[in-house]
């Protein structure tokens, strides 16, 4: 374990509620995690936001806890032994520039972690992890459900045998499809063999999802295990709190707003299915079935807002990483997030059904370590 | 397995969102169990209620889930395979004569659950147990908190070797007390104790060491909850405890900000008619609960082995109006109807009402054992029963061992 005695924070904007605010405090005043308190110690914190978007908020952490105000970013990464960099909103889009100017001003061999996407097409994921490689920069990013509880405790033991996923979220584009991502990735690259890399991905709104699943284009036999897990089912349990069974009662369609459905086929025959079903339940559930026909599902848990305690698992992922080196999961990972919602975007903005990658060279393909 | 044609609800009133509505809507209209939706086809389920509590959400029922109105509390408990109390209010107002009434009238060997607390007073709850030893019945009563999830899992062997355990609650007399001694008691079922003989007449009887409170003391003042918690060593646990809160007050919810609640001065600061409690037992372990009004809004807790190893979690309390932790409640109450085996001691219900009668009145109580003779008996036989308290439902249970690769904390 490296001491990390300063430690930089790249933000494009600070607002409450927001990563940038919730990261940014877990650094300077610390997190419960694992049963204590973490404190950061004498370690030092140096923030850096453009010009005019230095808040009255960051004023109060700065006189309260001690927060630096940087000058700019370069001084910023100067003497920096890691760097945290939160681009604006919630994760699904990024600031390119930001990120590739860090990597390329960061002093050698210092650690990177990037909230949310890591570039927004594939071209930009792969241009970022290059640079990282080359200036010998440890590189990760990713958002809070990566590190999130699921309900059960379940996980996917390493090289599991399994045969398709499917995960439950909700919102709008392109937030529901990152979410969606967000439960995804970490599941089904534990499958035997890892990830292999994708063939197609399809794209199925509105009564379309409904109709195609009669052909077996997506496995509803997975909606119900995953539903199951759900604390916050709509319709008739808002209105009288009865319990029911949406999947069995066939009130799925019914209550879903502008469904939207991909279905992702990836090249060793897994397939895998995000449904951004709004109205129907209100938080993250999947469910993954192994090759043996056995069902695995839970719920992504997202503990309650303004504390948004998934923020603090986050925060000792990335503590580790920088102390370590040792990334909390695959590089690589961030190449396919950036590769699908590029994906995503194009055939939401092109109204198409269907796009074939199956030759595009190299796969991305990777196996997680642990 | 005995097969359940006929289960009876007994209720006080049916408002949604409360115990008695989450506890029927799951016997009638089905419920999520380990990943699945379990309704059982072709049985009855009946409901007696005052007719001044009978309202239009029960008439839907009726209409849509054909639950059975019975005229009188004797025919909903007449042929039943099972019976559900459950009071009035979140941990049930309970009802002394009424409750005596459904064990003496229930059929032979027809279990019975009790949402909440088990009595208004303890020697009650002892008479009511005799009462279902001689009926051959198998009884228990509890709410969520013991058996809902806990975040990170939290388990602990059956006969562990502890010093003390802490909860952290919140909310109004006698409801967060009650939540408090849910979380806490089951810690006391399981640890390890001492075994003493006594003669009985010719005969050498053993018996253990647990359930044998000598004293409860409560504090209400911002300064006697810190004396008392700064005096007894406690605050490790405690910050222990707080750090698995997921909705800390104060500045967190103003600006978002995390805050370090292992500062006592930090804690005590927000806490807004708070109150600890300090339950002793005959061998030196303690049970401590912190209502603390102002500083969180979840439930946590923490316990201690007695190599001073701790663990932490919060008690999950999933939102409503689904309130998903009932959907475990309704699982462990099925099994006992099921296997004819309580989850729980009931002696644990005994404590539990006897505990708040103290604190009803009185802010501190040092007794000496002997318990009521009628709840010795009780004692001696549950101890013997083995039944397995803080129960995740078994199903869920085995499914974890199956697929997952997740090692919850352990205090082994």
């Amino acid at each position: 374990m490296k001491p990390i005695k300063t430690l930089a924070i790249l933000l494009e904007n600070f607002e409450l509620g927001q990563p940038s605010q919730q990261l940014l405090d877990r650094f300077k005043i610390g997190f419960q995690h694992d049963g204590k308190w973490r404190q950061p110690g004498d370690r030092k914190v140096i923030a850096h936001v453009p010009e005019g978007e230095w808040s009255a908020e960051l004023d109060r952490r700065a006189s309260e806890f001690g927060l630096l105000r940087a000058p700019s970013r370069e001084a910023a990464l100067r003497e920096a032994d890691a760097v945290l960099v939160v681009p604006r909103g919630l994760g699904m889009a990024t600031n390119e520039e930001l990120i590739e100017e860090t990597l390329a001003q960061l002093p050698e061999g210092r650690p990177c972690f990037v909230h949310g996407v890591l570039a927004n097409n594939l071209v930009g994921a792969r241009r970022m992890v290059d640079l990282a490689r080359r200036r010998k920069i440890p590189l990760v990013s990713g958002s809070a459900l990566a590190a999130a509880d699921r309900l059960p405790p379940v996980d996917i033991e390493l090289n599991a045998p399994l045969k398709e996923a499917l995960v439950v979220v909700q919102g709008s584009f392109a937030s529901g499809e990152h979410a969606g991502l967000g439960c995804l990735l970490p599941l089904i690259e534990r499958r035997a063999g890892g990830e292999t890399g994708v063939n197609r991905v399809y794209r199925y709104a509105g009564s379309i999802l409904w109709n195609v699943v009669r052909a077996g284009s997506w496995p509803r036999h997975l909606l119900a295990p995953a539903l199951s897990r759900s604390n916050s089912p709509q319709g008739d349990p808002v209105k009288d709190g009865r319990t029911q069974d949406l999947e069995g009662l066939k009130l799925v369609k019914k209550l879903a707003v502008n469904p939207r459905g991909w279905v992702i086929h990836h090249k060793d025959g897994f397939r895998s299915t995000i449904l951004i079903l709004d109205g129907v339940v209100e938080d993250f559930n999947f469910a993954v079935e192994r090759k043996d026909g056995t069902v695995v599902s839970a719920q992504v848990h997202r503990p309650p807002l303004p504390n948004d305690d998934v923020y603090s698992r986050l925060a000792a992922a990335i503590d580790a990483f920088f102390e370590s080196d040792q990334t909390p999961w695959p590089t690589r990972r961030a190449i396919l997030e950036a590769h699908l919602m590029e994906l995503f975007l194009n055939l939401s903005l092109l109204g198409g059904s269907v796009t074939d990658v199956s030759a595009l060279k190299p796969s991305i393909a990777y196996r997680p370590e642990r | 397995m005995a097969e359940l044609k006929k289960i009876a609800f007994v209720l006080d009133e049916f408002k949604l969102d409360s115990p008695a509505q989450h506890l029927l809507d799951r016997f009638l209209a089905g419920f999520h169990r380990d990943g699945k939706w379990t309704r059982p086809e072709d049985r009855l389920v009946a409901v007696s209620i005052p007719d001044e509590e009978w309202n239009a959400e029960l008439d839907h029922r009726v209409k849509d889930f054909d639950l059975r109105r019975t005229k009188s509390l004797l025919e909903a408990l007449q042929d039943a395979d099972g019976v559900v109390v459950v009071g009035k209010g979140v941990v049930g107002e309970a009802n002394d004569v009424k409750l005596r009434f459904i064990v003496k009238s229930v059929p032979e060997g027809c279990p019975v659950f009790i949402h909440g607390a088990a009595g208004i007073e303890a020697n009650s709850v002892g008479r009511l147990r005799v009462m279902a030893i001689e009926r051959k019945i198998p009884i228990a009563s509890g709410t969520t908190v013991p058996v809902t999830w806990r975040l990170p899992e939290f388990y602990i062997e059956r006969g562990m070797k502890l010093k003390r355990a802490l909860a952290v609650v919140h909310g109004d007399f006698p409801a967060a007390d009650f939540f408090g001694l849910e979380a806490t008691m089951p810690i006391t079922g399981r640890r390890a104790v001492e075994k003493i003989q006594h003669e009985v007449g010719p005969e050498l009887r053993t018996k253990e060491k647990r359930w044998m409170v000598t004293g409860v003391a409560a504090r209400y003042l911002r300064e006697d909850i810190r004396s008392m918690i700064k005096e007894g060593g406690w605050e490790e646990l405690l910050a222990a405890a707080l750090s698995r809160s997921n909705s800390p007050l104060g500045k967190s919810v103003e600006d978002g900000r995390t805050q370090d609640l292992s500062d006592l001065d930090a804690f005590l600061k927000l806490i807004d008619h708070g109150r600890s409690i300090l339950i002793k037992e005959i061998d030196g372990y303690q049970t401590m609960i912190v209502v603390a009004n102002g500083a969180v809004k979840d439930f946590t807790m923490a316990v201690e082995a007695a190599d001073g190893k701790i663990v932490s979690a919060q008690i999950y309390r999933p939102q409503g109006p689904a309130r998903s932790d009932f959907d475990r409640l309704a699982e462990v109450i099925e099994a006992m109807f099921e296997t004819g085996k309580a989850p729980w001691p009931f002696i644990q219900s005994f404590h539990e009402v006897s505990m708040l009668g103290i604190l009803r009145y009185q802010s501190q109580y040092w007794y000496q054992q002997p318990e009521p003779e009628s709840v010795r008996a009780v004692a001696d036989e549950q101890h013997g029963g083995g039944a397995s308290s803080q129960a995740a439902p078994k199903t869920e249970k085995a499914a974890r061992r199956s697929r997952t690769q997740i090692t919850p904390q352990r205090l082994n």
